[in-house]
């Protein structure tokens, strides 16, 4: 009997060791939450694979935990903006500060804007290498993932030219990086190139019946007029004139297609109803999400009203306060002629009791609101993405989560750069230049009173007053060579004072990114003047 | 070992000498072996009342003896009594090693054994925090003050840049998240393996050490009940100094004034100053916070089962809002230890025998916590930071207006809290936030449970099979009402949330044990096995809003009513299926009389954190040992008083595979999603969702670049190590050297960002560790005075030699909108991580100095400065003061750690003392926020430079702060050396002869203070920093602090 017991164990025992005795297959884990990359393509996967590069778009404002949306960042630099906030250091440790006096260094430049963009493009890279592997008979297939070429190649001709108007020199290729993973940093020459090489791609690959992609179920997705907008505006940038008149045909395109008009009421604009309205062209659609402070590349809306508001607003009904970035400066607010709608729909005047008083200080509006001052108060703050009750959940992180889209090709722009174009080519495909420029002034006023001779002057004033605080100005400036308006002298309690140079077209180069390809092939090189 | 093994015949019972087998408390003795000394096939033990009964004339030499107790030789005499004296020296004499144990005067390896006596002295709530000081080459570091925060253990030094915590194995069982779920009073030892060899049995979960916790086991004899129970009052210890509401005006104005604005406050106004000057720190503390504990414990057993039975509970609260339930903890634990012979045979000497057992605890916990270390508004850092002008308080005329404009402003009892003053950024009323209409709680419940049996198959051959899990399950349930604190501080709609996770590893191991030795001189012993093991988890959570009400006992998920479309939840299994690891290991021990020792040890591991190019791993180690006072021919040249020489050698490779998942496979990143057509439009009605008339597109792009050659870090270890031992043990010696190197550490290559997708993983890195450990001890007694000594230090020294990337050099921390930019760093050939800044050098007397501070060109260095800014040293000398001149300025690891402690006895009378301490370490102070001018400053502000010769190190007061003064540099580091006396107690033991008419065996009552005095040069709260990451060691941002505890306790046997 006790031997019997004794056997039992015994055999308990050795199967116990016989069950655990394993080969590989028990270390070979699945991962549950990603997909294995290497997929062929098709229109679902290359759709998704899309999206993530839309997404790009979204992250203007806080990715990378870094404040730097185009609107705020180019118009600090122009002549319209001052830096705002706490302090002079405040706004990623004295990078906006830098960035508004031209003075970055390898340490302090526009690091987000860098990693945002380079991802944008690697994003898209991975897209469109699901469209070369795609291998489909369908035609209705064959036709959607040609748009699908067309968007992709759209988005990697913008991502490319935000990184290009900023830094010149980019590193960039069209696969998805295999080790020692650096690759050639390319000319700012050679960058105008890739892009216009991209957009044509792009432009060749849409249908005319892509001209406006604004129907509703496509809203977002780029078209072949945001393309041909694209085209003009890197085309201008670049001042390649042997280019102006494929650029100014493109515009003409877009204009005689009839899909777009502008707005009559300008202020209606910027408000969640005017979101993908008859003069956008091309906008960024931002939805409230998970973005978070420590979540900074999840989806979600904007923060760019937040920077952008006067901070701690109270009394003041319809909108929020925020953290007291970018004032406006005065010249600015008075640059715009009486009856012109646009003025008060670009600039909230909060002038009160204590403007241009101290830093912490309350400032009381004659109609009763208040907002505490903060470094380089005005009393003018930027309207068209100011901070409006209800445009964020009221869960979640509001601050880095509005809803607010924003507006990256406008109809108003298309006919301001024709007019542009044609001081050079003269009237293309029968639209009139001179209509285009009055068209903008008619709206703005409301009347056909207030038009102006077509001349550069005309167009460079029109082109101030149309996008005040849309990250136009300081591009505009630097093309158009008028950069004495850079120009600051040390203002006392402003602590700013600068002045360009023509090496401060470009801002410098992350340092990080140089180290980082130091003793490789392709080392990164610092841009000129850091 | 067990003395039942010792089975010897017995005769007569009629007639023979009787008597009785007492121990040295009196207790009877049971079990214990009485033989002739002539004849020792005559014997017998003593039975439950420790009574015996041998067939021996008066006057024959008998020999008791019982494990764990000298043995003795008496004359039979009738009627005796023999007491046993307790053989402190035998206990020790083991060392658990894994998968086995050892004599400690054979062990070849470096290995520290701490017994659970001394860890339960102090009542810890954590054993990690009772370990600290009392063991040579381990750096334990509290994270924090709050009730139930973790340690940063580091075994010899900072293994890697990776995860640097020990492995944990409990009873044969490795255990995640640290051994807080164990109750300290449950714990028989604790061994640390440190070096190479004594760890390289774990293989590739070794590389930082291991801690082998051994729980308590029953013991054959009379049934023993154990009843624990201690009280305490906790308290801060010290408040950080910082300016009352005049000097806070002073301040201010100052600041106003130097930037060219008019003062804030008029001279009239702070001279005639009546109004709130509030102290935040004693607003908010919680003083007297209680902790208590109980204990019981049950342990008995006869030769066929033993067992041991406990049940403990703990409940501490926070000094800092533990008296709003928002820092407390509470903890009940039980415990089952039991074996069972269950089949025993001694007429033949093959599978003779058949023992199994069971170790089993369950621990159930709840906490709550609250930031402990922040700059961003933690409850702490805002009292150190809030203006003092304001009062806790608003007025009613100021509440009115408050409410008016925010209705759900923090109030208590129908006052209203003060809101902060404008500027304060996300810095609020610390007792506003303590009274927030929100509760989160944490809770958990985790089994963790060894089962074995053992056969012994041949005269010293055993197999052992094992099989263990850890089983855990956590969660959190959280819920807050709508409220407003401040601009940036507000709840707008009631939110929920709850979690559950569920984890469970499980392992299986089977190994044969050969023990035997040859010729009375050739000891050999050889372990041979396997073990497998997996790790699977899963969790779900979820969020909802708008709660029906606000009675929280309705705060519950289900009670929101929010629509569909505003909750979320998440969920699944961590990102990967399981995580396994199968092994092969291997040991061989010889010595010869006990004079030479040597030892082989071998693991192979299999890991599924690597790819099929490097998945299994091999981890060799040797040892050798030489006791030289065990040679023949020394016993010549011996001294008397000189009684162990034993010289130690070792060399191993261990592996570190606590890195991610996957990083040898290229997959895709999911969720980054876009909205296409129509915009999305928020509906300001709460009660109704937004409108998404778009349709959201999944989107996926690549994932981390792979790395298919991954594999684990590798470190290599060499120790040299001496014991000594002197004047009949009473005083021992113990010293080791070592050189640790870890090479292939992993790391994420610094390859550019701009390859848009996160950086692959690469085996690049290499560290290097090395350090001295003393260890010295005296016991002794004198008649009836025993005391006993125990003091310790090690020296650790820890270089990065190569961060694999090309500049050599990686930021760790950083805080942009305060203002200080980089200030933890790393390089290659400095110690990892160190605090960065700028080195500075005085200030600015006057614009002489300014206009003088020039480079060889002429230009000056800092143009913006003027008279009282910081002059910065222009580190790299290339005539510019600019990022480049950042350097090294202090670090937050210790060159030396120490502890010491003694004890004494004396007629019942206990007192002991614990100190432990470190040196050579700096604590950087994060006082201040560039962002937030109108922040209160420490104390030492008012030596700041306000005229040419005020100060020479704090510069002037100013917000617009052209010449960056406080961005990083040494201005902030200061001395964080410590010398705490970590444990004092005072106890008593009653009478044996008193306590026994109550049927007590032994009583003792005792007083304990923790952390009673500490001597410091740094003005903070606490020197001792560790919250958050490894690399935030030594940051101070107003650290909730260790509290001074006052404990009254007693102790009864039954």
């Amino acid at each position: 009997m006790k031997n019997f017991k004794l056997y039992i164990a015994v055999a308990a025992l050795s199967s116990g060791m016989a069950l655990t005795s394993c080969g590989d297959s028990f270390l070979e884990p699945e991962p549950t939450t990603q997909g294995a990359a290497g997929a062929a393509g098709d229109p679902l996967n290359i759709n998704s694979g899309l999206a993530a590069s839309y997404q790009i778009l979204g992250f203007d404002s806080y990715a990378n935990g870094s404040y730097e949306s185009s609107v705020y960042i180019g118009d600090i630099q122009s002549d319209d903006l001052w830096k705002g906030g706490g302090d002079a250091n405040d706004g990623m440790n004295g990078m906006n500060l830098a960035v508004s006096m031209f003075n970055t260094s390898g340490n302090l430049t526009l690091n987000g804007t860098w990693n945002i963009y380079t991802s944008g493009i690697t994003r898209v890279n991975s897209a469109l290498g699901l469209v070369e592997t795609a291998t489909t008979d369908n035609p209705a297939e064959i036709a959607l993932i040609k748009k699908y070429k067309a968007e992709g190649l759209f988005l990697r001709a913008y991502y490319l030219y935000m990184l290009w108007r900023s830094f010149g020199s980019v590193p960039f290729q069209e696969t998805l990086f295999d080790p020692p993973y650096v690759c050639r940093q390319l000319s700012p020459d050679e960058v105008y190139a890739q892009i216009i090489k991209d957009v044509d791609g792009s432009i060749e690959n849409f249908t005319d019946a892509e001209m406006n992609t604004n129907d509703g179920t496509n809203n977002g997705r780029a078209s072949l007029a945001a393309a041909y907008m694209l085209k003009a505006r890197v085309v201008m940038y670049q001042k390649d004139q042997a280019r102006y008149q494929e650029a100014a045909k493109g515009l003409a395109a877009i204009i005689k297609s009839g899909k777009f008009t502008l707005v009559s009421d300008y202020a209606s604009m910027w408000l969640q109803e005017g979101e993908f309205g008859s003069e956008s062209i091309f906008e960024a659609n931002l939805v409230p999400g998970s973005k978070d402070w420590g979540t900074a590349w999840n989806s979600g809306g904007t923060n760019l009203p937040s920077y952008i508001s006067p901070n701690g607003l109270g009394g003041d009904p319809g909108y929020e306060g925020g953290w007291g970035f970018g004032p406006v400066r005065p010249e600015t607010y008075e640059m715009f002629e009486s009856g012109d709608q646009r003025r008060d729909a670009s600039i909230r005047d909060l002038r009160g009791d204590a403007t241009g008083g101290n830093v912490g200080d309350v400032n009381k509006t004659p109609w009763g609101s208040s907002y505490t001052m903060r470094f380089q108060d005005t009393g003018f703050f930027l309207g068209k993405y100011a901070a409006r009750t209800g445009y964020h959940k009221p869960t979640g992180t509001g601050d880095l989560n509005w809803s607010n889209n924003l507006r990256i090709f406008r109809y108003a722009e298309t006919l301001l750069a024709y007019a542009e174009l044609t001081l050079t080519t003269g009237d293309v495909d029968g639209v009139s230049g001179a209509d285009c420029l009055n068209q903008v002034r008619d709206r703005a006023f409301g009347d056909k009173n207030h038009h102006v001779a077509l001349t550069l002057e005309n167009i460079q004033k029109e082109n101030h007053l149309e996008f005040v605080g849309e990250g136009h100005r300081y591009y505009d400036v630097v093309r158009w060579g008028i950069t004495n308006v850079l120009h600051v002298d040390n203002v006392p309690g402003l602590n700013i004072s600068r002045d360009w140079k023509e090496t401060n077209k470009y801002v410098a180069i992350p340092q990080a990114e140089i180290d980082a390809t130091k003793g490789t092939e392709f080392e990164l090189k610092q841009n000129p003047g850091y | 070992m067990m003395l039942l093994a010792l089975m010897v015949t017995m005769t007569s019972w009629a007639q023979g000498i009787s008597g009785t087998v007492f121990d040295d408390q009196g207790e009877a003795v049971i079990g214990a072996s009485i033989v002739e000394k002539s004849n020792p096939q005559n014997g017998t033990i003593t039975d439950f009342d420790g009574k015996f009964t041998i067939n021996v004339k008066e006057g024959t030499t008998i020999i008791v003896s019982y494990i764990g107790y000298v043995t003795k030789e008496v004359k039979a005499a009738s009627n005796m009594t023999i007491t046993l004296k307790e053989d402190a020296q035998t206990l020790q004499d083991v060392v658990v090693i894994g998968y086995g144990v050892q004599k400690k005067s054979v062990v070849t390896a470096a290995i520290s054994k701490v017994n659970g006596d001394d860890l339960n002295l102090t009542k810890p709530s954590r054993i990690e925090d009772a370990l600290k000081g009392k063991v040579s080459g381990v750096q334990i570091t509290q994270s924090s003050g709050q009730p139930n925060s973790d340690s940063k253990v580091r075994i010899r030094g900072i293994g890697s840049v990776n995860s640097s915590d020990p492995l944990y194995i409990v009873d044969g069982m490795p255990v995640g998240g640290g051994i807080n779920y164990l109750n300290p009073t449950d714990i028989e030892s604790v061994e640390i393996l440190k070096d190479a060899a004594s760890a390289a049995i774990y293989g590739s979960r070794a590389a930082n050490g291991v801690v082998l916790v051994t729980t308590k086991s029953g013991k054959a004899g009379k049934t023993s009940v154990n009843y624990d129970f201690s009280y305490g009052w906790q308290n801060p210890w010290k408040k950080k100094a910082v300016l009352n509401a005049k000097e806070y005006m002073t301040i201010m104005n100052e600041a106003q004034v130097n930037d060219g604005n008019a003062p804030r406050y008029s001279a009239d106004f702070i001279n005639n100053y009546n109004g709130p000057d509030t102290d935040w720190q004693d607003e908010t503390f919680n003083y007297n916070a209680p902790i208590m504990q109980h204990q019981l414990s049950i342990n008995g057993g006869n030769e066929k089962a033993t067992y041991f039975l406990s049940v403990g509970y703990f409940k501490q609260e926070g000094i800092v809002g533990g008296n709003y339930g928002r820092s407390n903890y509470e903890r009940l634990s039980a415990r089952s230890n039991s074996t069972y012979t269950v089949f025993e045979d001694t007429n033949r000497n093959f599978l003779n025998k058949l023992k199994v057992g069971v170790n089993i605890g369950y621990t159930r916990d709840t906490s709550t916590g609250i930031e402990t270390n922040s700059e961003y508004g933690s409850i702490l850092g805002s009292a150190i930071s809030f203006s003092p002008l304001i009062a806790p308080y608003a007025t009613d005329a100021e509440a009115a207006e408050i409410l008016a404009s925010h209705p759900n402003a923090v109030t208590k009892d129908g006052r209203v809290f003060s809101l902060p003053p404008s500027g304060f950024q996300e810095l609020t009323n610390p007792l506003a936030q303590l009274n927030r209409p929100s509760a989160g709680k944490n809770n958990s419940d985790k089994i963790v449970g060894s089962f074995y049996a053992e056969l012994d198959i041949l005269p010293g051959l055993k197999f052992r099979s094992t099989y263990g899990i850890d089983l855990a399950f956590w969660g959190y349930d959280g819920y807050g009402y709508e409220d407003y604190l401040g601009t940036m501080t507000h709840t707008d709609q009631s939110w929920v949330q709850s979690e559950m996770n569920r984890g469970l590893r499980w392992q299986t191991e089977n190994y044969l044990t050969y023990s035997k030795t040859f010729a009375e001189v050739h000891n050999l012993n050889i372990v041979l096995g396997q073990s497998a093991s997996r790790y699977e988890s899963r969790n779900l959570g979820g969020r909802d809003s708008q709660l029906f009400d606000h009675n929280p006992i309705h705060a519950h998920i289900d009670s929101a009513i929010a629509p569909e479309t505003e909750s979320s939840v998440w969920g699944g299994n961590g990102g990967v299926t399981n995580t396994s690891l199968a092994s092969y290991f291997g040991r061989i021990d010889y010595n010869y009389a006990e004079r030479y020792m040597v030892q082989f040890t071998m693991r192979r591991d299999g890991s599924s954190h690597f790819g099929p190019n490097h998945k299994w791993g091999t981890f060799p180690s040797f040892s050798l040992g030489w006791n030289v006072w065990n040679e023949p021919y020394m016993q010549k040249v011996k001294p008397s008083w000189w009684d162990v020489l034993k010289f130690r050698f070792s060399w191993g490779q261990n592996g570190n595979e606590s890195i991610p998942n996957f990083t040898y496979r290229a997959l895709m990143n999911g969720g980054q999603n876009y909205y296409f057509g129509g915009s999305y439009t928020v509906n300001p009605d709460p009660t109704q969702p937004g409108v998404e008339a778009g349709k959201m597109v999944y989107g996926t792009s690549p994932a981390r670049a792979a790395n298919p050659d991954i594999k684990w870090e590798t470190s290599t270890q060499t120790d040299l190590g001496v014991d000594m031992r002197f004047l009949n043990s009473r005083l021992s010696f113990g010293f080791d050297y070592y050189f640790k190197k870890t090479t292939d550490m992993l790391f994420e290559l610094n390859v550019p960002t701009y390859i848009g997708q996160s950086k692959p993983y690469g085996n690049l890195g290499t560290m290097e560790n090395w350090g001295l450990e003393f260890e010295i001890g005296w016991k002794d007694n004198i008649k009836d005075f025993s005391y006993w000594f125990n003091a310790n230090a090690s020296y650790a020294k820890n270089k990065l030699v190569e961060l694999g990337n090309a500049s050599g050099e990686q930021n760790y921390e950083s805080a942009g909108a305060s203002g200080v930019g980089d200030y933890v760093h790393a390089k290659n050939g400095e110690v990892w991580p160190y605090f960065y800044g700028y080195k500075t050098n005085g200030l600015f007397q006057n614009q002489q100095e300014v206009d003088s501070y020039v480079n060889a060109q002429g230009e000056k260095m800092q143009p913006s400065a003027q008279p009282g800014d910081v002059r910065f040293v222009d580190y790299n000398g290339d005539g510019k003061i600019n990022d480049e001149d950042r350097t090294k300025i202090g670090k937050g690891m210790p060159d030396w750690t120490y502890g010491f402690s003694f004890g004494a006895e004396w007629k019942g009378f206990d007192l002991s003392m614990a100190w432990q301490g470190t040196i050579g370490n700096d604590v950087f102070d994060f006082a201040q926020r560039g962002d937030v001018p109108a922040m209160n400053r420490p104390s030492w502000i008012m030596d700041r430079w306000h005229g040419e010769g005020t100060s020479n190190k704090i510069p002037r007061m100013t917000s617009a702060n052209p010449n960056g003064n406080w961005k990083s540099s040494d201005i902030y580091i200061h001395d964080g050396s410590y010398l705490r006396l970590k444990n004092a107690q005072l106890g008593y033991t009653l009478p044996a002869k008193f306590t026994r008419l109550a049927s007590i065996q032994r009583l003792r009552i005792y007083v304990a203070a923790e952390n009673l005095l500490t001597i410091t040069g740094y003005e903070g709260f606490d020197p001792e920093l560790a919250s958050g990451g490894y690399t935030t060691l030594g940051v101070d941002k107003g650290i909730y602090p260790q509290a001074r505890t006052i404990t009254v306790g007693a102790n009864v046997t039954f």
